[in-house]
């Protein structure tokens, strides 16, 4: 389990994570969302020690990760970043990091086959694509057989395929009890990777909660769409129980405020026949929208306009 | 899934797989390898040219054996780059190409870190140093054996002068690695690197002739002179007191680029 508790980082006087607080439990992928300079990296950063945060603290099974005497036997790390020699081959850096985790040699050989990069082991990395790069860092996140994953944008640079794999080995460790967090700005992909999502906008944390909980939530609020003979009689049942109803035409109304149960339930209750009840359900991109929209983007930062390029 | 059994291993051996781990990495980089090649080659080539033409020059059977000495030192202006280099790339070059977030993911305990990579660059610098200093005090002395009977290995003090010289370049090499740790980058490393062997001892010639012979004394690579010659020469500190004194630069410096180290977002 990854606990992080009052995280902050600010460069100068602006915060780019801001007490952020949340929990990765064990056996579940946890995905973390922002845009663009929402402070993903920087805070996946701070829990593996690589940047010093301003205040607060990250636990990982209870520890800091500089407690960790062979951090990579108990944690594997993806980072966004290059973090290998150019001149290495991906073999040299796998059997250095080996010899340092006490992982046997073996390992080496069977992770470059686990991320498809078997044929590539003895070229330098400079020659590497930006996909093979990526593969090797999951290579490098996996050698140690660690209990937690945490991976900075690990579906970026993969190809369709890739992406199958990657969610597939994905499920495969959090069903053995791994702890697996995963950042991303692809919405869609975290909606089908992960069983949590925790969204920061603007290095604040908006939302934390299980996917189908966060989906519902969302769709409360979204427009019902019923069609009925009796369309006026329904309109004016569901004006009782508080909606704002929309007659659109002789059959059709959008009602706001009602779920489409509380819909068909009311419908029933007053004995009125029901044609069509269709709630619109928004995916995570949608409910990603409205948690981070409204808030007002500060001089220099990336409007909030670049998520719709995502 | 792994326990943490990894916490509770004995110390010795933690320490033990990070100095593998950094002197296995050493070992895949072509510019470590090129770096001694060249070390060693300005030993031996300088060692040549400088015992030939002093050969040539003898005036007096006796003498040979302080030229063979001569021959060797003579490289050391030459060979402390590469040995400086190869300690600056060993920690900026980590800074530069990114390879430094993997490193301190595997070992977040970045002092830990610095410690290996100096013990690492300590031994390999120090032992193909010696075999150079050695091997050029072999050529040395053979290119003068008609100048001297016994041009060989033949006084304590000596064998001193070469022994120090291998260890002066250990040191720049470790004084390098320093510097590559305070800069952070390659460029800027090896910058400073020159700025301290050899754009500091020319400068310290512009300021007034007193103040001048007082400083220069403590420069590195005048301290390096004190450790290497043979007999002594006026205002020197002598060989141990040089070396103590080289130490200190070492240590100054190694707490700067660890202090640096400390507090870096990487």
């Amino acid at each position: 389990m990854i606990k992080v508790s009052g995280l902050s980082k600010d460069y100068g006087r602006r915060p780019v994570v801001d007490h952020l607080d949340f929990t990765a439990p064990s056996g579940r992928i946890t995905g973390f969302l922002g845009a663009n300079g929402a402070g993903k990296s920087t805070t996946l950063h701070m829990i593996v020690g690589l940047i010093r945060p301003s205040s607060g603290t990250a636990h990982i099974d209870g520890m800091a990760y500089h407690e960790l005497l062979v951090p990579p036997r108990a944690v594997g790390v993806l980072l966004d970043q290059p973090s290998v020699h150019p001149r290495m081959t991906a073999g040299q850096h796998l059997n250095v990091l080996a010899v340092r985790s006490g992982v046997p040699r073996h390992r080496v050989r069977e992770v470059l086959e686990t991320v498809g990069l078997a044929d590539a082991g003895n070229k330098p990395v400079s020659r590497f694509s930006f996909g093979m790069h990526r593969r090797l860092g999951l290579a490098c996140a996996l050698l140690g057989d660690p209990g937690t994953l945490i991976l900075d944008e690990p579906a970026n640079g993969l190809d369709p395929q890739g992406i199958v794999w990657l969610r597939d080995l994905l499920a495969k460790l959090a069903e053995q009890g791994r702890t697996v967090l995963l950042s991303s700005h692809l919405l869609g992909e975290v909606q089908a990777l992960a069983h949590r999502v925790v969204v920061l906008d603007r290095g604040r944390l908006v939302a934390e909660d299980d996917v189908p909980a966060l989906l519902d939530r969302a769709s409360a609020r979204r427009p019902v769409r019923v069609a009925s003979p009796a369309i006026q009689d329904l309109a004016g049942e569901l004006r009782r129980l508080g909606a704002t109803v929309a007659v659109t035409d002789g059959r059709h109304a959008v009602v706001n405020g009602l779920t489409a149960a509380q819909i068909g339930d009311a419908a029933a209750v007053a004995g009125i026949a029901v044609h069509e009840l269709y709630a619109e359900r928004p995916d995570l991109e949608a409910v990603f929208m409205t948690l981070t929209e409204g808030a007002e983007a500060p001089a220099g930062r990336t409007p909030p306009s670049s998520v719709g390029s995502l | 899934m792994t326990e943490q059994r990894t916490a509770s291993e004995p110390t010795s051996g933690h320490a033990r797989r990070l100095v593998a781990s950094e002197a296995l990495k050493l070992s895949y980089t072509t510019t470590a390898w090129r770096a001694l090649a060249v070390m060693g080659a300005l030993l031996l080539v300088i060692a040549s040219l400088v015992a030939s033409s002093r050969a040539s020059a003898a005036v007096h059977v006796g003498s040979g054996r302080g030229d063979a000495v001569d021959s060797v030192t003579s490289g050391l202006f030459l060979a402390q780059l590469p040995a400086g280099v190869l300690g600056v790339l060993t920690v900026a070059g980590e800074f530069s190409t990114g390879a430094l977030r993997s490193s301190l993911l595997a070992t977040p305990r970045r002092t830990h870190l610095l410690a290996a990579k100096t013990f690492v660059i300590l031994v390999v610098v120090l032992v193909a140093a010696e075999a150079a200093a050695f091997a050029a005090f072999a050529v040395g002395g053979y290119e003068l054996r008609n100048t001297v009977g016994e041009a060989g290995v033949g006084s304590i003090g000596v064998v001193r002068c070469v022994a120090c010289s291998g260890l002066y370049l250990a040191a720049m090499a470790l004084l390098g690695l320093a510097i590559g740790g305070i800069c952070r980058s390659r460029t800027a490393g090896v910058i400073g690197l020159l700025i301290a062997v050899s754009v500091l001892p020319t400068f310290v010639n512009f300021l007034p002739p007193k103040a001048d012979a007082q400083v220069t004394r403590y420069l590195p690579t005048e301290l390096g002179m004190d450790m290497v010659r043979l007999g002594s020469d006026h205002g020197d500190f002598g060989p141990l007191p040089g070396a103590l004194l080289l130490g200190c630069w070492i240590f100054l410096t190694m707490t700067a680029a660890a202090a640096r180290l400390k507090s870096a977002d990487v």
